[in-house]
């Protein structure tokens, strides 16, 4: 009986545990770090190169208009009207 | 009064870009060495006024020769004196020279410089002798590039100027001088190809001459983010504790912006040039994260930071400076250069191996080359407990954020160095280049020794 309680408890337990383990090490931080990080980046990376366009000028006029309007608005909200 | 070797430096430089055009058509392709003598004495001067023992930064006169103008001259100036040997395997060798040299001149004028009118012919003087750079080289990219930095130097020029009104003739007025500020930044975003005003710049620097983008990269961007130094400082100390922190924020999120949009850019570039291009955006966001932290050092009345800061600076401009002038140079040499895919580097030969080794593991931060020093302090200041701003749920976030920049640039930095090792057929013509290339490797390896000697 002891014998029998020692294998369910004991043997069987830890075996779970480190089966359970060994699954969210191979299959959750392994594959998040070594592929769904690298493929987030991955996305990132080709969004930030489709954001630069092919070079058009307007591109880079909008750009700028759009960073240029960005810092007068933090300019009136936290200097003229904080 | 201003110091004898500062005078005679500038009388060198004006000199040069007065006489080459005439020198230049004696002497051909030797006009190159009269340039390289005359940058040598420029930076001997400013060396041997830099060891002398300097105040960091001066905040009166309107030349004012400080420890910021002395490494920012001395940088361009070495930078120079590389480039310089570059461009003899281009055609108009002499008009590139008295480009070159203008482009000095310009940028050592504006490190120093605190008059108004000096600081606008200064600026004009940067930006024309950065688009005569780039159109000299009379490939059809490269006059592609000229025209668009023309396009956008013309828009930074105008909004520089309003800038600088706003903020020498408004400066007892708070808000005149902090639109003047936010104006500057704007047309500072375009000089150093700070997001979201970078849009110009990989196209620039990834197609262009790479010749012509050393010299571009690593010396016309010096003279403006010395004057970013400047001006950025004296509006934080004449605005006070409350909009002294708006600086601080903007400085903030256009370093972040830089770092992150720099590293996502050339993650998965497989054109080195390119990725190069985008590292520069990055490289910049260092810069600008020394700078936010040293102006907001001053207005938590922080000096020890802000001392630390400075020197992470001072330490960052002539790191990017000479790994840029070195890797554009090193790119020059390989042909089909408009595509010079990471392949292109394989099997690279012994000395340019080694060169793109350090030039490439400074970039990174790697111990004990120059970029680690400047990364250090830049981080340390950046991760002051004396800085609230930079702290969020007790951590550290400005300089956590950093880091995890960093390490997201060593996936591409590693990527060329494989290349560089990888066994391949060599493509490489380094007859011109090796001095940019060696010299550049070789000051970032020597300085890399001698600063936690001399500074820290």
């Amino acid at each position: 009986m002891i014998n029998s309680l020692y294998y369910r408890v004991i043997v069987d337990g830890f075996d779970w545990l480190s089966k359970t383990f060994e699954r969210f090490e191979s299959q959750g931080f392994d594959r998040a770090y070594n592929v769904w990080l690298p493929s987030a980046f991955v996305k990132a990376s080709r969004k930030v190169r489709k954001l630069q366009g092919k070079g058009s000028i307007t591109t880079y006029l909008a750009a700028m208009f759009a960073g240029a309007l960005i810092l007068l608005l933090i300019y009136m909200l936290l200097v003229i009207y904080p | 009064m201003i110091p004898t070797p500062v005078v005679a430096s500038l009388f060198l430089l004006g000199a040069l870009v007065a006489l080459l055009p005439l020198l230049g058509r004696i002497l051909k392709g030797a006009s190159s060495y009269v340039v390289q003598g005359v940058m040598l004495l420029v930076a001997l001067a400013w060396a041997a006024l830099f060891l002398d023992g300097l105040p960091l930064i001066r905040g009166t006169g309107w030349f004012r020769v400080d420890a910021l103008s002395a490494v920012v001259s001395m940088t361009a100036a070495s930078v120079g004196f590389l480039v310089a040997s570059s461009s003899r395997r281009l055609r108009n060798d002499w008009q590139f020279q008295l480009v070159l040299s203008s482009g000095v001149l310009g940028t050592v004028m504006l490190a120093s410089s605190a008059d108004p009118l000096i600081l606008l012919v200064s600026w004009g003087l940067v930006s024309v002798s950065g688009y005569s750079l780039l159109a000299l080289a009379g490939d059809r990219s490269s006059l592609v590039g000229s025209i668009k930095y023309a396009f956008m130097s013309a828009l930074s020029f105008q909004l520089l100027r309003v800038a600088i009104c706003l903020m020498f003739a408004g400066s007892g007025n708070p808000r005149l001088v902090a639109l003047g500020a936010m104006l500057f930044l704007v047309a500072l975003g375009f000089k150093a190809g700070i997001p979201p005003f970078h849009m110009w710049l990989p196209d620039v620097y990834g197609f262009a001459e790479p010749v012509s983008v050393s010299g571009l990269s690593a010396i016309m961007k010096l003279g403006a983010l010395a004057l970013a130094i400047r001006l950025t400082e004296q509006t934080v100390l004449a605005l006070g504790q409350p909009e002294g922190h708006v600086m601080v924020l903007v400085l903030v999120l256009l370093s972040a912006g830089s770092m992150l949009i720099g590293n996502l850019g050339a993650l998965t570039q497989d054109d080195v040039q390119r990725m190069m291009a985008y590292s520069s955006i990055a490289q910049v966001g260092y810069v600008l994260m020394g700078i936010s932290a040293f102006d907001a050092a001053l207005v938590y009345g922080q000096p020890h930071v802000a001392y630390e800061a400075l020197l992470g600076v001072f330490l960052f401009i002539p790191s990017y400076a000479l790994s840029k002038a070195g890797i554009f140079s090193m790119l020059a040499g390989f042909k089909g250069r408009a595509g010079t895919g990471v392949q292109a580097l394989a099997g690279s030969k012994a000395p340019e191996s080694v060169s793109a080794s350090v030039v490439l593991l400074n970039l990174l931060g790697m111990p004990p080359l120059l970029g680690f020093w400047a990364k250090l302090l830049v981080f340390e200041a950046a991760a002051s407990s004396a800085i609230p701003v930079f702290y969020a749920l007790g951590l550290p976030w400005y300089a956590l954020y950093g880091i995890a920049n960093s390490a997201i640039s060593v996936f591409y930095y590693l990527k060329v160095l494989r290349a560089v090792y990888s066994s391949g057929k060599v493509e490489a013509d380094h007859l011109h280049l090796r001095v940019a290339e060696l010299g550049s490797a070789a000051l970032l390896v020597l300085a890399g020794l001698i600063v936690p000697l001399l500074v820290l």
